[in-house]
């Protein structure tokens, strides 16, 4: 199927494509990393006896 | 049983709370949803290509996360209902926390006019398929501003009777609005899968290269905005400290992937037209977005699309006129804007702040063509989390210690100084797609500037005198002032000694202030009852003044002592502020002690701190041997300056300068660099004691036996690291017996960066 789609296109756009799709997918893994990291510091906190900024900081390693 | 009892109380309490995390994470997605990536995406794919668009969300999506950590961190701790606003005013106060409040106003206005629009836009484009309405030949251009302006009057009459916004028809909206997005991106697969020659209409990737996916990312921001409205919710969600930032997040994360489903369904949907799709889409502008849905899905795309665009542009020209009038409404109370704005009317609704508000969104509504008024929204609310970002850092750095936090992002402060950069690229490029927008967006700061010098600022600074609870300026003002921050204990009476004999040596000043704890809600009334043995304090302290200096007193009212005494730092410009240490802090986490670490931090002036010991000028014996160890700092030319002023005028008296040598580094290159140090002496009597060893500490200790005093100067720092005094300093400071000086000079423009995001303004 994919090799059909091909013969329409030269090798530099092929290329330059799936380059530019994995900026799309690596911003989007991203976005999921810091949200899911986040959602750990998060649950982190909420367990510890640590509140303010200094002591999080200090003893939970974010 | 007490236990038991409170236990029974917060439950009962949790109870009463509504809001769950799946309904605050709707609550953001639909108002972030809103109405933008309907009338955006056809735009914006025409500028920035089919692949392009993907692109343009993915990367948005990622500054949108960078931005929602940073609310995300601040709706934890500050449960503020004010949205952007209140940070940035908690951050910085004054022109900034005003013109920020202003932005924040104009944009959510501005958002409510692209509501407007969209609403026109895509009722319009439904009845033009009816026969009945091609029929009526209209002009559109004049067609759309009408009903826009007719919708927002609708909507605006609804606001003044006051509609109660309830959790949980938001949500149904919300949950509503998404779902058919999903549907929509869902069929696109389906269509990709099953005719896989349209994936072709991703070729060319781009269009116009990385600048038109840097506009097309600029003009799709307002559809990434929203989430802020999760934190007002703060009283009515469960456990707020855990689910408000969980929910920021999360919206942000259902909004791109949203977006990025709809984007490439869009795409996918177009079919044999002859053209570039890129081209196509330039070409149909705001409703190419619904055509592109209705080949996709020929029976009811149309409708689905236009009914979902109808919906969402409704319900977000109703929450941005809520928004925007209680903004103006917040702003006015504060004493930035006239009081009249304030007034609540019957209804309980402030309405000569939506009055106002409603002309913003009817003019612009009427006066810019979409694209414009789309820009100038994503331009205004660019600068807003600009300010947000540069906030998360400050309100880190200021009162991090006293706040409570349920969530602190990682990679601080990195990630918002990113997404301040992304940000500021993203607004500036928008200048290209609409310079109309700018202008406004200029002219609207430009006007706020005015209005702030003109009007706020001296309202809002009769506010800020009240802080000041009592001020006796000296009758003899000088122009060196020094500081001293009276506490309860007797420490203060040892201060004011060093402090007295400073501003007699250097013809300086006392300023004698106390610093009343209450919280900020405290009435002034409150503050009044505690000003009496506050008073009290101070007066004793003056009383123990002998020389013959000009001596001020404050007392000062501040939700902490560090902020307070840094303010009044700040506000009756103190050149030195003189501390006291008692040689140990049981804090954890850190190293003085909490208002030491942050005043030390912070204070723009001199700081000396004072460990008083066995002897020294507190215990009324002349000081005649003073010892300052020193690697040749910039901070020990005041720790000279200092050791100078209390040295004993008497034949005997020695000032020590004293350096280990722990690096065998020759003597020659030693003396060199504390060359600025003995040339600082003059005449004074002095020698130089230059020792070889490992142990700096055990030296210094065993050197102060036979001196009375010890001054250190704080180590050289770098702008951005956060140093105190260095360990070194603050174990001797802390193991010797005799009184220890540690002086730490301001270093004016150098720590300017520090300064600026690590104190508080008024």
């Amino acid at each position: 199927m994919l090799h059909n789609l091909y013969k329409h296109l030269n090798i530099l756009e092929v290329v330059m494509t799936w380059i530019l799709l994995g900026v799309v997918a690596l911003a989007y893994a991203s976005t999921w990393y810091f949200v899911l990291r986040s959602r750990n510091i998060i649950e982190k906190i909420s367990k510890s006896e640590y509140k303010n900024s200094r002591d999080i900081v200090n003893n939970l390693k974010l | 049983m007490k236990e038991n009892n409170a236990k029974n109380n917060n439950k009962n309490q949790e109870l009463s709370r509504e809001l769950g995390l799946f309904q605050l994470t709707m609550m953001g997605a639909g108002m972030m949803i809103g109405a933008g990536v309907f009338v955006a995406t056809g735009i914006a794919i025409g500028k920035a290509g089919t692949g392009g668009i993907l692109l343009a969300f993915a990367l948005n999506g990622l500054i949108a996360i960078f931005t929602a950590m940073s609310f995300a961190e601040l709706c934890s701790a500050i449960p503020a209902a004010g949205g952007a606003y209140a940070y940035v005013k908690k951050a910085f106060g004054g022109m900034i926390g005003f013109i920020s409040g202003w932005m924040n106003w104009f944009a959510l206005a501005v958002a409510g006019s692209l509501y407007a629009i969209t609403f026109s836009e895509y009722t319009l484009h439904l009845l033009g398929s009816f026969e009945f309405f091609k029929a009526l030949n209209l002009n559109m251009h004049i067609a759309v501003k009408i009903l826009a302006v007719i919708i927002a009057l609708i909507f605006i009459g609804i606001n003044y009777k006051g509609v109660k916004d309830t959790g949980k028809s938001s949500t149904i909206i919300a949950l509503g609005q998404t779902v058919t997005l999903l549907i929509i991106g869902f069929l696109g697969v389906v269509v990709a899968i099953r005719k896989p020659e349209q994936l072709l209409n991703f070729q060319p990737f781009l269009r116009d290269g990385r600048a038109g996916v840097l506009i097309a990312m600029g003009f799709t921001y307002v559809g990434f905005e929203g989430f802020e409205v999760i934190g007002h919710a703060g009283e009515e969600a469960i456990d707020p400290k855990k689910n408000i930032p969980k929910a920021i997040l999360y919206a942000v994360i259902v909004v791109v992937s949203t977006y990025l489903m709809v984007g490439f369904a869009a795409v996918i949907g177009i079919a044999n037209q002859g053209m570039g799709v890129a081209e196509w889409f330039a070409m149909h502008g705001t409703t190419g977005f619904a055509d592109s849905i209705q080949m996709l899905f020929p029976i009811g795309g149309m409708l689905l699309v236009t009914l979902a665009a109808i919906f969402s542009s409704t319900s977000a020209l109703n929450a941005t006129l809520f928004s925007s009038a209680r903004v103006s409404f917040a702003i006015s109370r504060d004493g930035f804007l006239p009081p009249s704005l304030s007034k609540i009317s019957k209804r309980k609704v402030p309405s000569v702040a939506l009055f106002f508000s409603s002309i913003i969104v009817l003019v612009v509504a009427i006066l810019l063509p979409v694209e414009d008024v789309a820009a100038a929204a994503d331009i205004m609310f660019l600068l807003i989390f600009m300010l947000i970002n540069i906030s998360v850092i400050r309100i880190r750095k200021t009162m991090g210690d006293e706040l409570h936090y349920g969530y602190l992002m990682p990679f601080f402060p990195w990630i918002p100084i990113l997404a301040l950069i992304l940000q500021l690229v993203l607004a500036i490029l928008l200048f290209e797609l609409s310079p109309a927008a700018w202008v406004s967006a200029s002219l609207w700061i430009v006007v706020g500037i005015i209005m702030y010098f003109v009007y706020s600022k001296s309202h809002a600074k009769k506010r800020a005198q009240k802080s000041i609870l009592e001020y006796s300026k000296a009758v003899d003002k000088r122009k060196y002032r020094v500081m001293v921050p009276i506490r309860s204990g007797g420490i203060s009476q040892v201060l004011v000694k060093y402090a007295e004999r400073l501003a007699w040596v250097w013809h300086g000043e006392l300023q004698l202030t106390r610093i009343m704890t209450i919280p900020n809600y405290a009435t002034d009334d409150e503050a009044q009852a505690r000003f009496a043995p506050n008073k009290e304090h101070v007066t004793k302290a003056q009383k123990s003044v002998n020389m013959d200096i000009p001596v001020s007193t404050i007392v000062a009212r501040s939700d902490t002592a560090a902020r307070g005494i840094v303010d009044n730092i700040r506000d009756h410009q103190t050149n030195m502020v003189v501390l006291g240490w008692k040689g140990y802090t049981r804090k954890q986490g850190y190293e003085m002690g909490n208002t030491l670490d942050r005043v030390i931090e912070t204070a723009p002036c001199n700081i000396m701190i004072i460990k008083p010991g066995d002897e020294g000028l507190h215990t009324g014996k002349p000081t005649r041997k003073i010892l300052m160890p020193t690697t040749g700092s910039q901070h020990s030319l005041l720790a000279t300056r200092i050791a100078i002023s209390l040295l004993d005028d008497s034949e005997d008296s020695m000032l020590t300068i004293f350096n280990v040598n722990t690096t065998g580094e020759a003597k020659q290159s030693v003396m060199r660099r504390l060359q600025p140090i003995i040339n600082e002496m003059g005449n004074i009597p002095m020698k130089v004691t230059i020792i070889d060893s490992q142990d700096v500490v055990e030296e210094i200790l065993k050197e102060s036996n036979k001196h009375d005093l010890l001054i250190i100067g704080a180590p050289n720092e770098g702008t951005l690291k956060t140093m105190l005094f260095g360990q070194v300093t603050e174990r001797i400071a802390s193991e010797c017996k005799k009184t220890v000086i540690l002086a730490k000079k301001d270093m004016g423009v150098r720590s300017w960066i520090r300064r600026w995001i690590g104190s508080r303004s008024k």
